[in-house]
């Protein structure tokens, strides 16, 4: 296998997992495809940049998401969404009460402040370590703590119309275990 | 229940992309609102949704734009060696 291949196999690799990380990011698929295309692009041109034996994903994973602030910056898109705006959405449907579906979920998360939501996505779906979610954010390890407990507390009160029933002091381990039995 | 893969900080940074920060400490220094005392099974809770919203994509099978373009970029490569 010559050289080019096998870093073909090694990016291909990493494709699914940056697909993941730029939809969380943009929230669009089609947007998150091109991020993940001038990813590779990018990555591949800069390879002789990368450290043998270092976190091959966790460089990838950082070249996106700079790609992503930079194209924001370019096209002056607001990089944070506006606060607030799905959450009163959110919590004024009553039929929703018990129930948050994914989608609705997945909407919860893109109400987070930017750097909330990848730091949460980073650690709490990625499976980075909170270092190396601090390299790849360009910020201290407290930081991403912060933002990854302030992400939670967010969603959290978002599904306070879930959780107010289930999860109190008492009923919170049945609780548990029914979703964990749902799915 | 929080699992790491790598032992805590000052174990050394083996990765530096610090050349490829971009100016995003300027957000930091907000103080923690004390909001970190999450009960541990709400957590979890969340910690599963997150996951599924994730995994949803992951497990898409690769678009063929990118298996063409990574032929392309090895192909290239090939012929410049």
């Amino acid at each position: 296998m010559t050289v080019s291949d096998n870093l073909r196999e090694q990016f291909l690799a990493v494709v699914p997992n940056l697909r993941a990380f730029a939809m969380s990011l943009t929230g669009r698929p089609d947007r998150a495809d091109d991020l993940v295309q001038e990813t590779l692009v990018k990555a591949w041109a800069n390879f002789s940049s990368f450290q043998e034996g270092t976190n091959l994903r966790a460089w990838m994973f950082t070249i996106l998401r700079n790609q992503f602030y930079s194209d924001m910056r370019k096209n002056g898109r607001e990089v944070q969404d506006v606060d607030g705006t799905y959450t009163a959405r959110l919590v004024s449907h009553p039929e929703q009460q018990g129930h948050l579906d994914l989608a609705d979920f997945r909407t919860a998360l893109a109400t987070l402040p930017a750097d909330q939501r990848e730091a949460l996505i980073l650690i709490g779906a990625s499976g980075f370590s909170y270092e190396e979610a601090a390299v790849i954010s360009g910020v201290a390890i407290g930081t991403v703590k912060s933002r990854v407990s302030r992400a939670r507390a967010r969603l959290h009160e978002m599904l306070e119309v879930e959780s107010a029933g289930d999860f109190g002091p008492d009923r919170m381990a049945s609780a548990v275990h029914a979703t964990a039995a749902k799915g | 229940m929080t699992k790491r893969k790598n032992p805590p900080e000052g174990q050394g940074n083996e990765m530096d992309f610090n050349a490829m920060s971009d100016g995003s400490r300027a957000k930091e220094g907000l103080a923690d609102r004390g909001v970190g005392r999450l009960d541990p099974r709400v957590r979890t809770h969340i910690g599963r949704k997150i996951k599924a919203v994730y995994d949803e994509v992951l497990q898409e099978p690769v678009p063929d734009r990118f298996l063409n373009l990574l032929d392309e970029l090895s192909k290239k490569e090939r012929e410049a060696e």
